[in-house]
């Protein structure tokens, strides 16, 4: 196992030992539950039965809502009376691949905000500027060891994505600072 | 004598230049999609159904059905040259393709598998050909109640068949249909969820959705534990060395595992809510129960490797069957296509077929040119596609993500939808890192509209009343499969049990048999050298 292997490892197996309430599977079940308690809230200021009758706009979203308050509290309760080993659901394709890399939430949270960056600016930039900065600024984090293909890359795709929609299919992408062709 | 007419039309409408054109592109993208790390057939659709905006219904729906096909055969190519399952449903090839791959026979594997989905493919068509005009004529005698009842039945199977925590499958199916909620309330024209935004007001669209749940929220589990830093070890595939090409033996140990795989995976696929990954996994232990050499199983049996490609192709075609004639989607990927249909002004239910033969035709037809046309590119361009393959995540990530963005951004030019898609995306991180399970959100998303307009229709026939679901005929029938689901993981231990123990009488008997061959030969072996 190489140094960057067995460092993920060590990391990834640090991570169960928090108390059930402390979880990130407990955090996220909790904002869920936030999210359809306000839903639910909603949908009781929504009619239940219209005057005629006939079901009215809160009727779904009410059965919809208290069904998924219900079914998110039985989540929680069980998430924070689980051993610590349950917390992290593996998908099946993961069980597959051999390789244990560690956990990398700095980098998601990054690649997030990089995400962030591209969308406000997609329109004022342009498509081809944004994706452009965008694109460079990733591969610099993650592909550092190939700057030339970087720039490559940055450059031909969103060029090659421009032509495709807007050019060849005309579908309308910001055109920003550049003028549109 | 219908079948055959409409078959026919379905064939001419599809055999024009460009829509030859369209299905050889589709194969082609779903090939590169299904071989990228990180991206499977449903996050490829999402991302490529803007491109089919501008193209008439048959010819859109001719291209992302190539795509369908392109992409489950393009996760085999990953799957049994790196291991790695493009998505879910390719799992089980990786099983035997892998270790054949590393007994230098990833030739004779990827054009066996090659081979295995034409044939599913093509028994896959034929059956649709059948079934779905007969379950057309049957669901459009369906009336609200049972379209509600069906809708219902088809999220059931999803949850208690796709395994994994069926609480949290379930909880998913309900932030699906709380999405769905949001816009005017069809009935009263009332506004639920907008908050005030304009773009709000016709809902959310499902394409951002599932381009965010699928594509982006793929790579960000990808990047999160660590794809960026794989270093994938692979196995060179070339057309022109000597072992590329299957040997008789391949073929023949092959034979009888794709014809099962086929007939097992078109009905699997056929129940709404189970699916390609479940068939091509029954079909794995199938194949390893009856074989006469199970030992083989798991170090580079081709058998392992041939039944379950037959059968996730086959599930691929019969996934159709309550897409086209209920309007139902089986999978993730058949969400996405329900989508499209939608998109491009289809009314996707029982009288689809009805309504838009053409359309309908079409899309089947296309299904057995469409395989024709895969057994070609599958078997000329391996090596191309394997080279894809190698393009490593860290590269590969950031380029989806821009593909991602632009792509819902042409879709209606809405700069909120595009936030709306990068939301999905973390929120599709989340669910997956916490077993929750994004494709029965869309699946949802999608059916929350129809599940609600068909319960509101049925009230109003019912006065209000529930128990219209229990007077009629079909409604009861429709319940009572409910009640089997639900019963379903209680029994379920039971049942595997009967079934393996089945299974497994067959393969001793078949074993048994080889034995007594066996001995009979050198038994005969004997006597020639005694005589001699």
């Amino acid at each position: 196992m190489t140094a960057v292997h067995a460092n993920a490892t060590t990391g990834a197996r640090s991570t169960g030992r928090a108390p059930g309430w402390v979880r990130p599977k407990t955090v996220f079940l909790t904002a869920l539950l936030v999210v359809l308690a306000v839903y639910t809230e909603m949908a009781f200021a929504l009619e239940w039965r219209t005057a005629a009758g006939r079901i009215g706009p809160g009727f779904f979203p009410r059965i919809v809502g208290i069904t998924g308050l219900a079914l998110t509290l039985w989540s929680l309760v069980a998430a924070v009376r689980a051993p610590a080993a349950e917390d992290e659901v593996v998908a099946l394709e993961d069980e597959v691949g051999d390789a244990d890399l560690g956990k990398h939430p700095r980098l998601l949270a990054l690649m997030v905000l990089a995400s962030l960056v591209f969308l406000v600016t997609l329109v004022s930039l342009g498509a081809i500027v944004s994706s452009a900065v965008f694109l460079l600024a990733m591969l610099f984090l993650l592909n550092r060891q190939h700057l030339l293909l970087n720039i490559a890359v940055a450059l031909g795709l969103p060029l090659a994505l421009y032509l495709l929609f807007q050019t060849l299919l005309n579908a309308g992408l910001p055109e920003g600072v550049l003028p549109r062709f | 004598m219908d079948v055959f007419d409409n078959l026919a039309a379905g064939i001419m409408a599809v055999l024009t230049p460009g829509n030859m054109l369209l299905l050889l592109a589709g194969v082609m993208l779903g090939m590169i999609v299904g071989v990228m790390p990180g991206l499977g057939p449903s996050a490829g659709l999402a991302i490529l159904l803007p491109l089919t905006f501008t193209m008439d219904p048959t010819g859109a729906v001719v291209m992302l059905a190539a795509v369908y096909y392109g992409a489950m055969y393009g996760g085999t190519i990953t799957s049994v040259l790196i291991n790695t399952p493009g998505e879910s449903a390719t799992v089980a090839s990786t099983f035997d393709g892998y270790p054949l791959a590393k007994a230098g026979r990833a030739g004779p594997a990827l054009v066996m598998a090659a081979v295995g989905s034409f044939v599913a493919g093509t028994v896959g068509a034929i059956l649709i050909s059948v079934a779905a005009p007969v379950t057309a004529s049957v669901a459009a005698t369906f009336g609200p109640p049972e379209l509600f009842l069906v809708v219902v039945l088809g999220l059931l199977t999803l949850v208690v068949i796709i395994g994994g925590n069926r609480l949290l499958g379930a909880l998913s199916a309900l932030i699906g249909f709380a999405i769905a909620t949001v816009g005017i309330d069809i009935g009263t024209g009332q506004q639920r969820y907008t908050f005030g935004s304009v773009e709000l007001i016709n809902g959310i669209d499902f394409i951002p959705v599932a381009i965010g749940l699928f594509g982006v929220g793929e790579i960000l589990h990808t990047l999160w534990r660590g794809g960026h830093l794989e270093k994938l070890g692979y196995f060179n595939v070339s057309a022109r060395s000597r072992g590329f090409w299957p040997n008789k033996k391949d073929y023949k140990e092959s034979a009888g595992p794709i014809a099962r795989g086929s007939l097992l995976g078109f009905f699997v696929g056929a129940t709404p809510g189970a699916g390609a990954t479940v068939a091509s996994l029954m079909s794995y232990n199938l194949e390893k129960s009856v074989s006469r050499t199970p030992e083989k199983f798991g170090k580079g049996a081709m058998a392992g490797l041939a039944g379950p490609e037959a059968a996730n192709n086959a599930a691929s075609s019969g996934a159709m069957v309550p897409l086209l004639t209920l309007g139902i989607p089986g999978s993730a990927s058949t969400a996405v296509l329900i989508g499209g249909f939608m998109m491009w002004g289809l009314q996707p239910g029982p009288l689809l077929m009805e309504q838009n033969p053409e359309f309908a035709w079409g899309l089947i037809a296309s299904m057995y040119l469409g395989n024709v046309m895969l057994l070609l590119v599958n078997i000329f361009c391996i090596p191309a596609f394997a080279s894809i393959a190698r393009v490593p995540f860290r590269v590969l990530g950031p380029v989806i993500i821009v593909v991602c963005v632009l792509g819902t951004f042409t879709v209606n030019g809405s700069i909120i939808e595009v936030g709306i898609m990068l939301a999905c995306g973390v929120l599709g991180f989340f669910m997956r890192r916490f077993g929750l399970n994004p494709a029965a959100l869309v699946i949802a998303l999608v059916l929350g509209p129809m599940a609600e307009e068909s319960l509101r229709q049925t009230l109003i026939i019912s006065g209000g009343s529930f128990d219209i679901f229990l007077e009629r005929g079909t409604s009861q029938v429709l319940l009572a499969a409910m009640v089997v689901m639900l019963a379903l993981p209680l029994a379920g231990k039971g049942i595997k049990k009967a079934s393996s123990t089945a299974m497994a009488r067959v393969g001793r008997k078949r074993r048994d048999d080889t034995d007594v061959d066996a001995n009979a030969g050198e038994d005969r072996e004997h006597d020639k050298v005694g005589s001699a």
